[in-house]
């Protein structure tokens, strides 16, 4: 019965004063690169889980990706975050996923200290009607035997990242297209029965309703407190 | 004999002082402020720390940071906490906040903050923020991991008698790129970002752990 449970208590309550406020003071660009829809909540969150529904496969064009990420992110603006990508690789060591028959790929990246890095994993796994469970936590990393952040996709762990933070700012999901505008339009991804989870307790919650931001060709559509569809219109 | 002894004495309690001595040095170099110290808490010349050129664009990344309002972070904090100064650089702290981990943030700018300014606002107009983390000791050595996690991005440096970890962060939004600055100190990790050349974040970090 210390103070930590009421801190806790507090900030679920300021969350949803906090989300409110946020909207009202217009959302900043929500993250992303040339266009992009992302739904996410605030507060403090050590679990992020839930499933990416894969409802469409464009075909590859060279010189831009698609992306559908989930992420943790922290005070200082660091992130993990992992999901489903087609198409260019970047930079930060994710490779190309151009092949003509590709379906989509795994991907996870993270921000820390400024400094960005990215990795494949599972190429073309995932098609349409794939479903793939994600799981982001700060919790023990069974292969070293220490805390990470870890984040697990398709039941499968993928990798563990150290950031000193043990609970998330935010948690978020969306849907973007990187390094191109012109682009294939039908492009659709449907995350259900999302959850959340705090440091202080065990259990989880319902994601809630998120606050929103997207690009003006996208379209968010909020199925329920643990559901929501973005997508880039028209689609098939 | 009276003598005999009296040396056999000075050697029986010249073995465990010499091991009391070593433990209270090992435990000062681990804790102590380094404001007692010199190591360290010079300003930096310009010029003089070489650092990776290495870099992701911006729009090469998948995922991107979500910005909010600075003002929406974390739980708004009523009184100043002690171990978050005033001033850094001339500059008040314009907002202080908490989160439920533990960690406090003071967010430095010399100038009244809007109601919408994010972090990459705030840190492209001079601003400074600076964060300090509970560290889990069930995740292990601060300074090793983080190193790690970096690889070659990291740059070690000397902040006061403290391992320091600097990086060039990748480009915002915006195009801007800033420093940041963390060391463990405490039980905490201590994290210092601003738009600043590696040396002034540098002399800036070392200001705050060593006394004037």
């Amino acid at each position: 019965m210390g103070t930590k449970p009421l801190v806790w208590r507090r900030l679920r309550i300021l969350t949803a004063v906090m989300a409110g406020a946020a909207l009202a003071l217009t959302l900043s660009g929500a993250a992303l690169a040339d266009e992009s829809a992302a739904a996410g909540v605030y507060g403090g969150y050590d679990l992020f889980s839930g499933n990416q529904g894969i409802r469409t496969n464009p075909s590859t064009v060279t010189g831009f990706a698609f992306v559908h990420p989930v992420q943790a992110q922290t005070p200082s603006l660091a992130f993990v975050a992992i999901g489903t990508v087609k198409g260019k690789g970047n930079d930060g060591g994710c490779d190309d996923h151009y092949s003509p028959t590709a379906n989509w790929s795994g991907y996870w990246d993270r921000l820390y200290q400024g400094v960005y890095a990215c990795d494949n994993f599972s190429p073309n796994a995932w098609s349409t009607g794939s479903n793939p469970s994600f799981k982001i936590e700060y919790t023990l990393c069974a292969p070293l035997g220490f805390q990470r952040w870890v984040m697990t996709f398709s039941g499968s762990l993928r990798v563990c990242i150290y950031m000193p933070w043990t609970s998330a700012d935010s948690i978020t999901a969306g849907l973007e297209t990187v390094q191109s505008n012109t682009i294939d339009r039908n492009i659709d991804v449907a995350y259900t029965n999302l959850r959340k989870g705090y440091p202080c307790c065990t259990g989880t919650d319902p994601f809630g309703t998120p606050i929103h931001n997207e690009s003006p060709s996208y379209v968010y559509h909020l199925t329920s407190t643990t559901a929501f569809e973005v997508y880039l219109a028209p689609l098939d | 004999m009276p003598q005999a002894g009296s040396r056999r004495g000075t050697t029986n309690i010249g073995a465990p002082l010499l091991v009391v001595l070593a433990v209270v040095g090992v435990w000062m170099w681990r804790n102590v402020p380094s404001g007692s110290f010199a190591v360290g808490c010079g300003p930096v010349q310009a010029g003089t720390i070489q650092e990776s050129a290495s870099f992701t664009p911006y729009d090469e990344m998948y995922s991107h940071p979500v910005l909010l309002p600075v003002v929406a972070s974390g739980i708004e904090a009523t009184e100043a906490v002690a171990r978050m100064p005033d001033l850094i650089d001339g500059m008040s702290a314009v907002r202080r906040a908490f989160w439920p981990d533990g960690s406090d943030a003071a967010y430095y700018l010399g100038k009244g903050l809007d109601d919408s300014t994010t972090l990459p606002d705030l840190l492209a107009s001079g601003g400074i923020l600076l964060i300090h983390t509970p560290l889990d000791p069930k995740a292990g050595d601060f300074t090793s991991a983080t190193v790690a996690e970096l690889g070659e991005r990291a740059t070690v440096v000397e902040v006061g008698l403290f391992e320091g970890i600097l990086t060039y962060g990748d480009p915002e939004a915006n195009g801007r790129r800033n420093h940041y600055l963390t060391w463990a100190e405490s039980g905490y990790s201590v994290n210092l970002i601003a738009e600043r050349s590696a040396e002034s974040i540098v002399t800036l970090g070392r200001s705050l752990v060593c006394s004037p």
